[in-house]
């Protein structure tokens, strides 16, 4: 009864050390950005690109893209405000994108401490060359990766 | 790595030594009984591996029945770093009370154990993060605090290990323990660094060591 007894308890302690002693967690940055794909306002299924095109914030002196070939963007939120606003240059043709979010604190771990998750709560947009977008999946939350939004263009 | 492996070199020469003096019996042996104060290492030995960690715990037992022991643990453990992300502040004492079973068989005639325990472990302490930051990368960054809390913690743990009669009335001992957290009322964003004598916050299961030297004042007969 003793050897089981040391035995299990020896399997277990085998089973326990290695997640006690697991190295310092690799933390994720980042994290902060709505994904958004592009798709073409006549065939729904059918993504597209912009060929050469420049994104940036409004008030912001620095590109998020520079003259790139985009099919999908990941637009950092804003944490001051419940409102941020890009602006598409695609090739000289300019559109404005609104996002409207609310966001809540959350503490990841002891190693990667806090971050702030988003909820998308409404997405508004010019119509130069964007027809319509949607909202697919609200949610940005740390460690996830999903499209939020669909661009359908024209 | 080094430290870890004569830590396990010595400890296995001491249940080593325990069971070759266990196969000369001794002359009219009686068992060693009494109350024995001692200290935990393992909060010293802890901080050398982290250094933010400080900490200690003073231990005593008592003999009941034929190999049983009542066992007592208080200490105090306190946790304090400034990271990139966050500064964290905790300082927190615990406390542990449970039986240990002699399981070496007596026919060794010796004052040396193979413990297996059980005991109930209670933490109280206080944290808080008087900072942190997060990093947006493209616009301006957040700064925040979380103020200083208290909190209890409530954990069962199971035990382990040799322990050896040294010199006369003077033990040293090593265990192994696996701790479960029953219950906490941590109802606050922020998570424990350390639980002080449970160990990781982050985790509801933990494995554990302990090193203690304890010296037993016997009783009279």
């Amino acid at each position: 009864m003793k050897y089981i007894v040391l035995i299990i308890f020896s399997f277990l302690t085998l089973m326990v050390l290695p997640t006690s002693c697991a190295p310092e967690e690799i933390c994720l940055s980042n994290q902060h950005s709505v994904q958004t794909g592009f798709y073409s306002a006549y065939s729904v299924k059918k993504d597209t690109t912009l060929a050469k095109a420049s994104v940036y914030g409004i008030g912001q002196d620095s590109l998020v893209y520079k003259d790139a070939r985009i099919g999908k963007m990941f637009l950092t939120l804003s944490f001051s405000a419940d409102t941020t606003i890009f602006i598409i240059d695609n090739n000289t043709l300019l559109d404005t994108l609104w996002f409207r979010h609310s966001k809540s604190l959350e503490f990841i771990s002891r190693d990667c401490g806090f971050t702030w998750n988003f909820i998308v709560d409404s997405v508004w947009h010019t119509n130069t060359f964007v027809d319509s977008v949607s909202i697919s999946y609200p949610q940005v939350n740390y460690g996830e990766n999903v499209e939020n939004i669909k661009i359908f263009l024209y | 790595m080094l430290k870890t492996s004569r830590y396990f070199f010595i400890s296995f020469w001491l249940l080593m030594s325990a069971a070759v003096q266990g196969q000369e019996p001794l002359p009219q042996w009686v068992p060693a009984r009494g109350i024995t104060v001692g200290v935990n290492l393992a909060g010293p030995i802890n901080r050398l591996m982290d250094d933010n960690r400080t900490g200690i715990s003073f231990l005593t037992r008592v003999n009941f029945g034929e190999d049983m022991y009542l066992l007592g643990e208080a200490g105090f453990e306190n946790v304090n770093f400034r990271k990139e992300r966050y500064t964290y502040d905790s300082n927190g004492t615990f406390l542990r009370i449970g039986i240990e079973k002699d399981i070496l068989p007596r026919k060794h005639q010796t004052n040396d154990n193979l413990l297996m325990g059980l005991q109930y472990g209670f933490a109280l302490h206080e944290h808080g993060a008087s900072g942190y930051t997060i990093r947006n990368g493209y616009w301006q960054d957040y700064s925040g605090n979380v103020s200083s809390y208290t909190l209890n913690s409530h954990w069962v743990e199971f035990s382990m290990g040799p322990r050896t009669e040294v010199f006369k009335n003077f033990y040293m001992s090593w265990k192994l323990h696996i701790r479960t957290l029953i219950a906490t009322n941590n109802s606050e964003l922020l998570k424990p660094y350390i639980v002080p004598g449970f160990g990781n916050g982050d985790r509801r299961l933990n494995a554990g060591f302990s090193y203690t030297l304890e010296y037993l004042l016997p009783l009279r007969k």
